[in-house]
């Protein structure tokens, strides 16, 4: 099986070195190139648009919009769009989100290159791929942590450290309605107290920093 | 050896002058008077018209004006103090059956008064003359008022004129009187009976006119018409109609007012011949001169306690029936001493500046034989053997021998007492001791003090009441100085012995004292008694103890006071004997005996300065207690209106609290006594004579003041007034102040706990936000590093042999890359420790000297505008740019110099890092120039915290790079928790 044409692979990732890193490997394997780098999700779509690349490797934390929204557009304009995402976190939600959005793969920044460019062959090859530690990350996921939009809000607020009047003042909802929130949000999370719920939201990926 | 006793011997008379009977004192026998002029308080003395309402208030119409009266003071309505009077003359006075009294004046029409308002009547009501001469109440209760012009008649609350029309004439009406058969005869310059509004015109026969003043109907049927020429009454039988008038021919002077009293006496008022009694059939006058301030007799009136009330041209008069009365003697001087002895025939020697004889109520002056003569007589005796003895000031005792007085030989010559043993023989108490007295010898007891009163009790020993002291003799000899150790200083003036075998002593200082078997019990005015000054003891009859003192006389029963010995909260009956009861002066004499004596036939007798003083049967006192009444009440200095039933609401106030009460009796305002309580504020009753109570320090609440009044002569029977208060409470002792500092504290502590909270959560959120800064610094600077140089690692290692130019740029960009991390981590680790709180450009200034030190290249900095404290996550990005900049052109553009400057601008902090190094082409600086790397994360950096960043270079031109970002105060700076 002769790789007579090279598959073309678009990078969207923020951090420069990570991008030179990520680019280098790619461009060093004789089966895939990388068509087009880009820093954001609304260039990753642009460069998307353009390249029409055969995979996309996506990096999830974006400035702007973020890599699982772009995920999501992309994969609505096309739907054979194949992605893998490239992230540093490791929680479960992200993943679970990440694969919702339509990703065929997920890999790890820290992961060795091999990881990476064997998940680049697959998804090229049409399969999915999902390392073992991944995989065990999202065995472990609770369903019952589905949380609401709302609820997701007010988690994201308390990861920020905000009281329950700041998250009722942001919200624009009363104190008491943001209790309930948090009760539910501390049941789910199977968290005695505030502080962790949002370590556990911060393992877990229902939050980010 | 006894002599018979024989009859008052008629030697001793011989020389008495036999007197007429004197015209008693008072002039009227078995009345006792009082008389108020302008000085007790009438405003003026020309007394016109009487009535007493239902509250036993007695109202006195005067020329100045209409009195109320309560036997103590007199208020003045008129045209001073009520705008209802327009005239203070008040004629004619009615207390209707409904409680309302009406008020005729003379040229001000009439008022009525009610519940403390007065109510004027005038032309406008239909009263078309204003000279009210008279008003009476019929039977349908009709008010008619008689008037100068006309007969008028209230009715359904409008006044109509009756006469001058239905052929009854116009009339000047001057009395108008209801007959038992509910006929009203009116009186004036006609004389008409309305029977059923029928009038009837009389005449008077034999009358110069019929000018009509007064009428009346007595018990018998009579009826009685006083005209100013004189008295006419039927003389038909009372049942015929009309009836037939005849003239008395006794008076013929004007008979201005016509009174029965409940004896049947009818009491006429004159105007110029006093008052005239007509009492079985006989007249008798009592003028001026004896009894009355006046002879001129304007009104009469016979109110409640059986007063008799006469108005007369100057002054009140009160008469009322007593039983006391003082026998006026002849040639009669007050001395400082005399003594009442009763004989044995009824008869009563009275011993004063002369020796009196009474029998029965004729009183002949004494005058004894040689050698008494001209001499003193002090007391007289009369020992069993019917001798009489004479005790004499200075001369010694004598006793009459054959109608002759012999000296008693060998005692002091100050005879004080006598008594007699059962052995016959007699004690004479003298100042300078004792003696007794035999057929066979005289024995002298020596004492240093005057011998007061000495007594014989039925065991037969001897009892010597002292000038100080209380000896008693038994068997005739053996003497002992004080058997009763408490009577021991006391003077003791008067000794009897009740049947029961007690022995009652009274002390001219210390009370009454009563010794039985063994036990002596005392009473005092603490217990009752009128005074704590007994002259006499006596006891009547019924059992009650006649005391005599300088104060009067009073009687009490002698059960009451056992009574009262053994149960101090027993207040027992005491009946004093004053000038209200007929005594002309309180005044009695003590300190010889007798000095007071029971007649056989149960009169009383005492000895006072106006003559001696006799008590017959008594008569009822009134039986009701006197109506006690509230007439004031100050709060806080201030007068207070109160109604009967209400309570009175006081705004807060100092707690002062003064009530004057009173109570109405007419006869003897000195015999009531109060106990009042504050309901609420005392635990008990105060009792008092006081007439006023006084309160301080009341605290806010509900009160009732009491008052009870009652007659000393009935202490059971009370009667009461009282007045309800609710002070109101400053706001400070309010229940609802309470409550709002329970409030007030509770939000404080409430507020406080809040302030914790929120000092807590801030804490927590600061807490939470360093941990979060740390946590984003670690993953913003060491694992997105760390991966981006793992990456960069993977790539080499990704790459063949021969692509090794490439793996050594990669390993170099790595190279660089670890370098900035540490740098970085250094920086946030530099942060934690860095607690207080410096300027960014304190810590640019801090970063450019360092790296000047590193690198060899001078590194300036300058600083203009006002230097803020920053957010720290704000000031590490700027720390992070300016540190790269300046690393960048050390690094890279190799300068001579590298300028750092910062401007605080509103809002914004504006840095520019300037190097005179090689420069670049900025536009050539793509993803891949590996030198440029730090130039993309300052703009990525800058960018986030939403601010521009810009370079201007060109090869060989030196760099220029600027970076302004918005600033927003730091949060330290905003809450000051964190430091606080």
């Amino acid at each position: 099986m002769n790789a007579a044409r090279k598959f073309s692979v678009l990078v969207v990732e923020d951090h420069p070195i990570m991008r030179l890193g990520i680019a280098s490997i790619i461009n060093a394997q004789p089966d895939m190139t990388v068509c087009g780098q880009v820093e954001s999700g609304e260039e990753g779509l642009r460069a998307f648009r353009q390249y029409h690349p055969d995979v996309t490797l996506m990096d999830l934390r974006l400035p702007g919009m973020s890599g699982v929204e772009a995920l999501r557009i992309m994969r609505s304009e096309n739907p054979h769009a194949r992605c893998v995402v490239l992230t540093t976190y490791e929680g479960d939600e992200d993943i679970h989100q990440a694969l919702a959005a339509g990703a065929a793969a997920y890999v790890i920044k820290a992961m060795s290159y091999e990881t990476l460019v064997d998940a680049l062959r697959r998804v090229q090859a049409g399969s999915r791929y999902l390392p073992p530690s991944v995989a065990r990350s999202l065995a472990n996921r609770t369903p019952n942590s589905d949380l609401s939009p709302r609820e997701r809000e007010v988690l994201n607020l308390m990861v920020a450290g905000k009281t329950n009047k700041g998250i009722a003042d942001a919200l624009g909802i009363t104190e008491a309605t943001v209790k309930c929130h948090v009760s539910v949000i501390l049941q789910r999370l199977d968290a005695e107290d505030r502080t962790q719920a949002v370590v556990a939201a911060l393992q877990r990926g229902l939050a980010h920093l | 050896m006894r002599s018979a006793p024989r009859p008052l011997t008629s030697a001793i008379i011989l020389l008495s002058i036999a007197l007429a009977v004197a015209p008693l004192h008072g002039a009227l026998p078995g009345y006792a008077k009082r008389v108020w002029h302008a000085e007790d308080g009438l405003p003026e003395e020309t007394v016109q018209a009487f009535a007493q309402t239902p509250d036993q208030f007695l109202w006195v119409g005067t020329t100045g004006g209409l009195v109320r009266f309560d036997g103590a003071q007199f208020v003045v309505f008129n045209r001073d103090n009520t705008p209802a009077f327009r005239e203070n003359s008040v004629f004619s006075l009615l207390a209707a059956s409904n409680g309302t009294l009406w008020i005729g004046t003379e040229g001000g029409g009439a008022i009525s008064y009610r519940n403390r308002s007065f109510h004027l009547w005038t032309r406008s009501d239909g009263l078309t003359n204003g000279y009210i001469r008279t008003l009476r109440e019929d039977a349908s209760g009709r008010i008619w008022m008689g008037t100068d012009d006309g007969l008028f008649r209230l009715s359904g609350g409008r006044v109509e004129r009756v006469d001058a029309r239905d052929g009854v004439p116009a009339v000047a009406v001057h009395s108008i009187y209801l007959d038992r058969q509910q006929r009203l005869w009116v009186g004036g310059y006609h004389f008409l009976c309305f029977d059923h509004d029928r009038a009837t015109e009389f005449h008077l026969p034999g009358g110069l006119t019929d000018n009509v003043k007064s009428i009346l109907q007595s018990r018998d049927g009579t009826l009685w018409v006083g005209t100013v020429t004189g008295l006419w009454r039927t003389t038909s039988a009372p049942s015929s109609f009309p009836p037939v008038f005849s003239r008395v021919n006794q008076i013929d002077s004007t008979v201005r007012t016509l009174l029965e009293d409940d004896d049947g006496v009818l009491w006429i008022g004159t105007i110029g011949e006093g008052l005239i009694r007509y009492q079985n059939g006989q007249f008798s006058r009592v003028s001026a001169s004896a009894a009355l301030p006046s002879n001129t007799i304007l009104s009469s009136f016979f109110g409640s306690e059986h007063n008799i009330w006469i108005g007369t041209q100057t002054g009140l008069v009160r008469l009322n029936k007593t039983a006391a009365d003082t026998v006026a003697l002849p040639d009669f001087a007050d001395a400082d001493f005399g003594t009442i002895y009763g004989d044995r025939d009824g008869t009563i020697w009275v011993s004063s500046t002369h020796l009196f004889h009474l029998r029965g109520r004729s009183a002949r002056m004494v005058h004894l034989p040689p050698p008494l003569a001209s001499v003193r007589i002090r007391n007289v005796f009369r020992d069993s053997s019917g001798t009489l003895w004479f005790g004499t000031e200075g001369e010694g005792a004598f006793r009459e021998v054959n109608g002759v007085p012999r000296l008693v030989p060998g005692i002091n010559p100050y005879v004080r007492a006598f008594a007699e043993d059962p052995g016959g023989a007699v004690w004479i108490g003298t100042d300078g001791g004792y003696c007794r007295w035999r057929p066979d010898g005289t024995r002298c007891f020596e004492e240093h003090e005057s011998v007061r009163s000495m007594y014989v009790d039925r065991q037969g020993d001897v009892w010597v009441g002292k000038d100080r002291g209380l000896s008693r003799l038994r068997n005739g000899s053996d003497v002992a100085d004080s058997p009763i150790p408490r009577l021991r200083r006391e003077k003791v003036w008067a000794i009897h012995e009740d049947a029961e075998g007690g022995l009652w002593f009274g002390t001219r200082t210390s009370g009454l004292f009563r010794w039985k078997d063994g036990k002596l019990s005392g009473w005092s005015t603490a217990q009752g008694l009128a005074s704590n000054s007994i002259y006499q003891i006596l006891e009547d009859r019924r059992g009650f103890l006649w005391l005599s003192g300088p104060n009067g006389i009073s009687s009490i029963s002698r059960r009451d006071l056992e009574r009262a010995a053994v149960d101090p909260s027993f207040l027992p009956a005491v009946k004093p004997y004053g000038t209200s009861e007929g005594l002309q002066t309180t005044q009695m004499y003590g300190g010889v005996q007798p000095a007071g004596c029971i007649s056989s036939s149960g009169e009383i007798w005492f000895p006072s300065t106006a003559g001696a003083v006799r008590i017959g049967s008594d008569v009822g006192d009134p039986v009701a207690a006197p109506p006690a009444v509230i007439y004031r009440v100050e709060v806080d200095g201030r007068d207070v209106a109160f109604g009967s039933g209400g309570t009175i609401v006081l705004p807060p106030g100092e707690g002062k609290l003064n009530v004057e009460y009173g109570a109405i009796q007419f006869r003897s305002q000195d015999r009531v006594r109060f106990r009042y309580q504050l309901e609420n504020f005392d635990n008990g009753w105060t009792e008092t004579r006081a007439r006023r109570a006084s309160y301080t320090n009341i605290p806010a609440g509900r009160y009732r003041f009491r008052v009870l009044a009652f007659d000393i002569a009935q202490p059971g029977a009370t009667s009461q007034a009282s007045v309800a208060f609710d002070w109101r409470p400053h706001f400070y002792h309010a229940w609802w102040f309470y409550l709002v500092c329970v409030g007030c504290i509770g939000a404080a502590v409430w507020s406080f706990y809040r302030a914790r909270m929120r000092q807590a959560h801030a804490r927590f959120e600061a807490v939470l936000g360093e941990r979060n800064r740390l946590a984003r610094e670690m993953h913003d600077t060491l694992i997105q590093g760390c991966t981006g140089v793992s990456a960069l690692l993977e790539a080499v290692a990704s790459m063949s042999k021969e692509q090794t130019a490439a793996a050594a740029n990669l390993l170099d960009c790595a190279r660089e890359q670890i370098r900035v991390i540490t740098d970085e981590a250094r920086e946030a680790v530099w942060n934690l420790h860095r607690g207080g709180r410096s300027e960014i450009s304190q810590l640019v200034d801090q970063m450019a000297k360092q790296a000047c030190a590193a690198s060899h290249v001078p590194v300036r900095f300058e600083s203009s505008g006002k230097p803020v404290v920053l957010d720290p996550t704000l000031e590490h990005d700027i720390m992070m740019v300016a540190r790269e900049a300046v690393h960048n052109a050390i690094r890279h553009a190799h300068p001579s110099e590298v300028s750092l400057r910062m401007q605080f601008q509103r809002g914004r902090i504006r840095l520019s890092v300037l190097d005179d190094g090689c420069g670049f082409r900025p536009d050539e600086v793509g993803p891949h120039d590996d030198g440029h790397f730090g130039l993309i994360g300052m703009r990525e950096r800058t960018e986030r915290l939403g601010g521009q960043f810009a370079v201007r270079s060109a090869p060989g031109k030196g760099t220029e790079l600027c970076v302004e970002v918005p600033v927003r105060p730091s949060a330290r700076e905003r809450q000051g928790v964190l430091n606080g």
